[in-house]
């Protein structure tokens, strides 16, 4: 029932993310940061790769006083905020930012005004358009150094080093150094006081046994991480769980309570009981009934707690009404000690406010954008042409590209607990057949209009691992031959005029499908297309939660638009939509499990999905970024060769709309997750014209 | 012998003795027997709740994933125990009801919030259950008033001059107009409404404050704004009530016009307007005084889908969305407080079913 | 002389004319019942004939037609006077700038005939035909492909006339199974609870608090999960609705046990008893009818009230789905702004779904001014 708009952005898959404008993949090998004298340049210290477009690193800036917004001048007089000059990082480590993630030169805006943009849902939406991460992506897979300075590592990849921009400040204008670094890893994160169980960057294993990396301070903007064993860029720096490393240790030092601490060389215990942290944290506003839940509130989720200082361009608000992400009107303020400047050296962020209007259904936004009350809004492609045609010059067109493996997925279980229906599924013969028994340029007239072309389960061009082979494997339109490979499956045509099992139970192919997630539009479409084939089909359309359950427990046959989707960037951004580790894709459900508990629950996996377990361990034990590229590719082509998921069009883009008044918004954009999705449009360099 | 002069008992004074006695003894009664039902319906409420398969875990552990965040399955399970979603199901109630009904003053909640009911945490919402559920009440209970209000105010005068001037040109044209409210489903009618309001007005006038209200509060000068807004939920959800009330209204006041009664009073010489007013309506009024009751649930619950089409921020959607995610305590808690304001509303119904109509006894059966 | 023998008759007719008989004559004469009548046949005998009058099938997916406002009827081409027809679409889409344009291909017509060939159906499931009522075949020039559409199309290109007729077996029939059992239950319990009073009383109405304040929502969503996928859509509805109404009935229990509470001490009811009629006539032939204009207005909005009550599950996604076809199926499609700002022909439903709710509130009108005993 929901809405058609949605299913085309999300068709079937739920990681949003896009090819590349430019070249398209790169080995990301770290060069030596090279800090100089002069103000930094956007790009420095990060990953130059070979044959990068040199349009990518911007020439050094020599950035001579610096600018501020009106609202923080008048502040600045009344004398309640120091002066921009102390405000900042010192000159040279300002962080100078000249160029958008896709490469194009920004504009040198003005101050004031305020982004409007629709509701921010879930437990990221306030962090993913203004988060800081420790490095920051360009559409093109290249990256560098972001909030830290410059990152090192030495031969052979045992230490690496951070260096910090001296002076930078958190928002409330504490300074930020070596010891908020110390204070986050020993203080919150291995005591899972963040209850995020030490990340993967920072875990390794020595003699059969997880041990971590051992953080040390130099001084005040030098830390270093060590290993035993290498850890290689992909594994530490790469890791898109690796988002900061820092917390605000002048605010969170009295949450701590004694009962999580654990001996460490740089905290010593605060000597607070539970009770008391809580009480604390009352006082600040923060609402935890346990130390648990507040460790996840203010060491994890911090951006949904208004009070907490950050690094980010702008902070939650502290006013009653406005300062959660349930309240229809969320307003993100400014951050006075932003630590970026543009090119003429003024202060970001341009503009004041970010307001987020909640919204409750499909639509509202859509009339909102209409009458000016938003600046961006997010659009299927069937809306884009009337409403630029309704408002003309009054909006623009905004594109993301996909990374997803194709639209309209169907998957089936590959571990279902019916044998008979195991056997046939794992046949590749019978996968083709579904692919070839329907007629998709008629599909995709029907589902988008004809906007989405035909294609398979394969990467997107553009994108790292397309193949054009691959792309259009098994697309023909060929209901005799799908019929001679079902039967070729062992099935055998009954009375009815549906296949049956040889042994003569029925055959139903049970297809599952989530509320909300479009596909349930796709399935009479796709029904009667098997029906003629002479596969009987039932559907069962059911809440999410409910959905997740039945996968969790092998209760199911086959899902059209899996929630956890194969497809993404490529094994650099995430490894598990690609992998059986994990227990969460349907692709392939229990055999994920399997190695995701060690063995204790799941099933085996077999032949081709056992391979992709043994290339994975391959991939993950080299450095090479040239060797983990070939591993990715082979994985790809096991996929290639079995597409255990059929898709019937290809990836749908997604798109935004955005006020013509908003300035330095990039055209044309990637959505992965491995860039944050929204975040790589850079918010705080927008600005409002007149 | 000489009889004793026993002054007689005038209507309005039986009315009066049976207020004084009767009716504290039955309000006791009553309340006494508001435990066991409320008890009842936590019982009931509590696992209905539960009964969709999957919990809030399953569906919040895909939520991330989709957001980006993969975690894995020894996260789940320390979730689920965080939450107290692994325990048996009566074992998680009585958790839960004992916690509601006192929380004892040692207990880290009392220290913390300073009140002796825990109705524990929203699983979506990351806060106090009770927090989430005073943010919206006061603006459900107002919107639900000035909607209960509206429907009366309109539907009652339309219903006796319908009923007083049976077949007459008003009288179609009130039923055609009742029955339209109710023969178009709400959220069609919302839509409709918002899209012209749009088309009209050229503000999208999505929700009841505009942005100028969600920053700088709500006071007299944009009250106004208010109003303007909650024209729409007006019209849609009460029109829809409206018509139960005129149509029956109109048949039981056709019924009581027609009554002996009536033919005599009129014989006697007493005013048309006091007929139907006084003895007339009153009557009619029986079978809607018991309906109050269920009026409100269905203003509750009724109102849910418009809310969710007008981005109306009340209890409904909330629970609605609760109920989807299965974060049980969140929907028990609005649920209960429904039902307790339900059955105080049919409290106050049957009180004033007895007040309006002299006939019915309480104290003993019809025997 | 004849007049007088002419009245006479009449007179007596009336006088010996039984309680039903009373109530056909006076509800001939109430012209709006009369015409809801003559409309919920019309719907009714639609819904029978479903088949034969749609032009098209539920599964005739058509691209082209897709999200298609009304086809335009024609009557003349190039000058000439032929008689209805439509043209075909022709669609050309831009991949760059997403816009479609529909314009229609003039070069021939496609005459618009009755008792066309179509798409298979079985008359009353056993006997195979494949007449239409009218349709559109081929073109002047021998091509295929043209549609009429008299409704406009909905987003997988099926006709929106075929589908109300189709999708009205299930909106104007599942009510009914509700309604009734709603009915029983709830004049038969309120009764009980009104004539005894007391602790009978007592109870019955507390069991009705608890059960009303049971949110249906999560009923609707445990059982919609906990039904077999095997099964339609439509048989899951009508399960759902048969057990939901065992909790529905609640409303007309109340009312009911109001009413008896004033009534039961009224002096008819105490003359029966001391006739020594039994209990359970007294509640069925001497108090019951004595509300039973209110029972009637009960049921006359029972039934439109479900129909309204399956668009709005449909909306919530708790309803009848896709493939299924009902009149909520329908509007889910008109669900929100942006559908209906571009696509307002797909509010057409509400109008079907309007008129049926209208002439079962005349119909009630009607029914209970002639049951009326006073007049």
């Amino acid at each position: 029932m929901k809405k058609r708009l949605i299913a085309l952005l999300l068709a079937g898959t739920m990681a949003l993310s896009m090819a590349a404008c430019g070249s398209n993949d790169n080995t990301g090998s770290s060069a030596p940061s090279g800090s100089g004298g002069d103000v930094q340049q956007s790009q420095q210290g990060g990953s130059t790769p070979e044959g990068a477009s040199p349009e990518v690193t911007a020439p050094p800036v020599e950035v001579t006083g610096f600018g501020e917004a009106p609202m923080l001048a008048d502040q600045v007089s009344a004398g309640t905020l120091p002066k921009v000059e102390d405000r900042l990082p010192v000159e040279d480590d300002v962080f100078v930012d000249q160029v958008d993630a896709a490469g194009n030169a920004l504009e040198i805006g003005t101050y004031g005004g305020v982004i409007n943009l629709a509701g921010a849902g879930g437990s990221w939406g306030l962090s993913r358009p203004v988060l800081e991460s420790i490095i920051r992506y360009n559409t093109d897979g290249t990256y560098y150094a972001n909030v830290i300075k410059s990152f090192d590592h030495n031969d052979d990849y045992t230490v690496w080093t951070f260096k910090l921009r001296e002076g930078m400040k958190w928002s409330d204008g504490d300074d930020f150094n070596a010891d908020d670094i110390t204070f986050w890893y020993y203080m919150c994160h291995l005591t899972n006081y963040d209850t995020k169980k030490s990340w993967a960057c920072l875990k390794e294993t020595v003699n059969d046994e997880d041990a971590w990396a051992v953080l040390e301070k130099v001084d005040d903007y030098t830390v270093t991480w060590t290993f035993v064993n290498p850890k290689f860029p992909a594994d530490f720096i790469e890791n898109g769980d690796f988002k900061w490393c820092w917390a605000p240790s002048h605010y969170l030092i009295d949450l701590i309570p004694d009962s999580i601490y654990v001996e460490n060389p740089y905290w010593e215990k605060t000597g607070l009981d539970d009770e008391t942290v809580l009480k604390n944290a009352q006082a600040k506003g923060i609402d935890a009934a346990t130390v648990n839940d507040l460790g996840k509130a203010v060491a994890y989720y911090w951006w949904n707690e208004d009070g907490i200082p950050c690094l980010n361009s702008y902070t939650l608000s502290t006013k009653e009404g406005n300062n959660s992400r349930d309240a229809q009107l969320c307003i993100l303020e400014r951050n006075p000690y932003f630590w970026k400047v543009d090119a003429q050296g003024q202060q970001l962020p341009y503009c004041d406010e970010i307001h987020f209007n909640a919204t409750s259904e499909d639509g509202q936004d859509q009339l909102m954008f209409r009458s000016g009350e938003l600046d961006v809004l997010e659009v299927g492609m069937q809306d884009i042409a009337s409403l630029l045609s309704d408002l003309g010059d009054k909006a623009q067109l905004r594109s993301f590209a996909s990374t997803n493996w194709g639209s309209y997925l169907i998957t089936f279980n590959y571990t279902c607990k019916e044998e008979n229906y195991a056997n046939l599924f794992s046949n590749s013969d019978f996968r083709q057949a579904i692919s070839i028994c329907v007629d998709r340029e008629q599909v995709s007239g029907l589902l988008s209009e004809g906007f989405l072309e035909p294609g398979q389960c394969a990467p997107a061009e553009g994108n790292f691992g397309y193949d054009a082979e691959w792309e259009k494997k098994w697309t023909e339109y060929d209901v005799d031959k799908a019929k001679s490979l079902l039967e070729g499956c062992g099935l055998v045509m009954g009375s009815d005029g549906f296949y049956d099992f040889a042994d003569g139970t029925d055959f139903v192919l049970t297809i599952y499908t989530y509320t909300d997630s479009g596909a349930d539009q796709a399935y009479p479409v796709l029904e009667q297309y098997y029906n003629k084939a002479g596969i009987k089909c039932a559907t069962k359309d059911i809440e999410v939660s409910a959905f997740d359950q039945e996968i969790d427990n092998n209760d199911w046959y086959a899902v059209l638009g899996p929630h956890t989707a194969i497809g993404g960037l490529s094994m650099r951004s995430r490894v598990q939509p690609f992998v059986p580790i994990a227990q969460s894709a349907e692709w392939y459900g229990d055999y994920g499990t399997y190695y995701g508990t060690n063995g204790a629950q799941g099933v085996a996996p077999e032949g081709d999905m056992a391979k992709l377990v043994e290339i994975y361990e391959k991939w993950n034990s080299t450095p090479d970024s040239a060797e983990r590229d070939q591993y990715n590719l082979d994985i790809y082509n096991i996929h290639k060769e079995n597409l255990w998921t059929i898709a019937y069009l290809k990836a749908a883009g997604s798109y935004c709309l955005i006020n013509s008044n908003v300035k330095n918004y990039p055209e044309l954009l990637v959505s992965d997750d491995l860039y944050q999705y929204q975040n790589i449009v850079h918010y705080w360099t927008l600005f409002k014209a007149e | 012998m000489e009889e004793k002069n026993v002054p007689k008992k005038t209507p309005m004074k039986a009315v009066g003795d049976f207020f004084k006695k009767d009716l504290v003894q039955y309000i006791v009664k009553r309340l006494l027997m508001f435990i066991p039902t409320l008890l009842l319906i936590s019982v009931l409420v509590f696992f209905v709740i539960q009964l969709p398969p999957g919990d809030y875990v399953s569906a919040h552990i895909a939520a991330l994933a989709s957001e980006g965040e993969f975690v894995d399955a020894d996260y789940a399970a320390s979730l689920r125990a965080d939450y107290g979603l692994d325990l048996p199901v009566y074992q998680q109630y009585f958790k839960w009801i004992k916690d509601i009904i006192w929380t004892p003053t040692d207990s880290t909640y009392y220290r913390l919030y300073g009140s002796h009911h825990n109705w524990k945490y929203s699983f979506a919402y990351g806060r106090d259950v009770w927090d989430v559920v005073n943010d919206r009440l006061g603006l459900t209970i107002l919107v639900t008033a000035i909607i209960m209000i509206f429907q009366y105010a309109v539907s009652l005068p339309i219903a006796v001059y319908a009923s007083t001037h049976q077949y007459s040109v008003g009288d179609y044209i009130s039923s055609i107009i009742g029955f339209l409210g109710a023969a178009i489903p709400n959220f069609i009618l919302a839509i409709v409404l918002m899209y012209l309001s749009y088309k009209w007005t050229g503000n999208a006038n999505v929700g009841l404050f505009s942005q100028e209200m969600l920053q700088n509060g709500v006071h007299l000068y944009n009250f106004g704004e208010f109003l303007k807004r909650m024209i729409i939920p007006i019209i849609v959800i009460g029109t829809s009530g409206t018509c139960g009330i005129i149509r029956s209204v109109r048949a039981q006041m056709l019924d009581e016009v027609a009554r002996q009664y009536t033919l005599t009073a009129r014989a006697k010489g007493v005013p048309e307007r006091t007929i139907i007013m006084k003895y007339c309506f009153r009557a009619a009024i029986n079978p809607t005084v018991s309906g109050l009751g269920g009026v409100l649930s269905s203003l509750f619950s009724g109102s849910t889908v418009t809310a969710m089409v007008l981005n109306m921020q009340i209890q409904g959607p909330v629970l609605f969305k609760a109920l989807q995610a299965q974060d049980m305590y969140l929907a028990g808690a609005i649920v209960m407080v429904q039902a307790v304001l339900v059955v105080i509303g049919v409290l106050f119904s049957d009180i004033a079913l007895a007040f309006l109509d002299p006939r019915i006894r309480y104290s003993g059966g019809g025997r | 002389m004849w007049k007088k023998k002419q009245n006479q008759k009449t007179n007596e007719d009336y006088y010996l004319a039984s309680q039903w008989t009373l109530m056909g004559r006076k509800l001939k004469k109430h012209k709006l019942a009369k015409l809801s009548m003559l409309i919920l046949l019309i719907l009714y005998l639609g819904a029978l004939f479903a088949d034969f009058l749609a032009p098209y099938s539920l599964d005739e997916f058509d691209a082209l037609y897709k999200d298609s406002a009304p086809s335009k009827i024609h009557w003349t081409h190039e000058g000439e006077f032929i008689g209805p027809f439509v043209y075909k679409l022709e669609k050309t889409i831009d991949r760059t700038d997403f816009s479609v344009k529909i314009t229609e291909d003039t070069s021939e017509y496609y005459k618009i005939k009755f008792f066309v060939h179509g798409s298979e159906y079985k008359i009353l499931g056993l006997i195979p035909c494949d007449i239409h009522l009218f349709g559109v075949n081929g073109g002047s020039g021998g091509g295929t492909g043209a549609k009429v559409m008299l409704f406009g199309t909905d987003s997988l290109g099926r006709d929106i006339f075929s589908r109300i007729l189709l999708g009205s077996r299930i909106s104007l029939t599942i009510p009914f199974a509700s309604a009734i059992i709603s009915f029983f239950l709830g004049v038969t319990i309120g009764s009980i609870s009104g004539y005894f009073g007391g602790a009978v009383d007592i109870v019955i109405q507390r069991i009705i608090e608890v059960i009303g304040a049971v949110p249906q929502i999560p009923l609707w969503m445990a059982l919609s999960a906990a039904i077999p996928p095997g099964i339609s859509t439509v048989k899951m509805y009508l399960y759902i609705t048969i057990i939901l109404s065992f909790i529905n009935w609640t409303g007309m229990a109340r009312v009911v046990r109001g009413k008896f509470l004033s009534l039961k001490n009224e002096d008819y009811v105490m003359a029966a008893r001391l006739s020594g009629v039994s209990t359970w006539k007294i509640i069925w032939k001497h108090l019951v009818p004595g509300f039973m204009s209110y029972l009637i207005v009960s049921i006359t909005l029972g039934i439109p009230g479900s129909i309204v009550g399956e668009t709005s599950m449909s909306y919530l996604g708790l309803g009848i789905k896709s493939p299924a076809t009902s009149w909520g199926v329908l509007l889910q499609e008109a669900s929100s702004v942006t559908d209906v700002a571009s696509n307002p022909h797909k509010l057409i439903p509400i109008i079907f779904v309007t008129i049926a709710v209208l002439a079962f509130n005349f119909l009630g009108d009607g029914i209970r001014d002639a049951a009326d005993p006073y007049k």
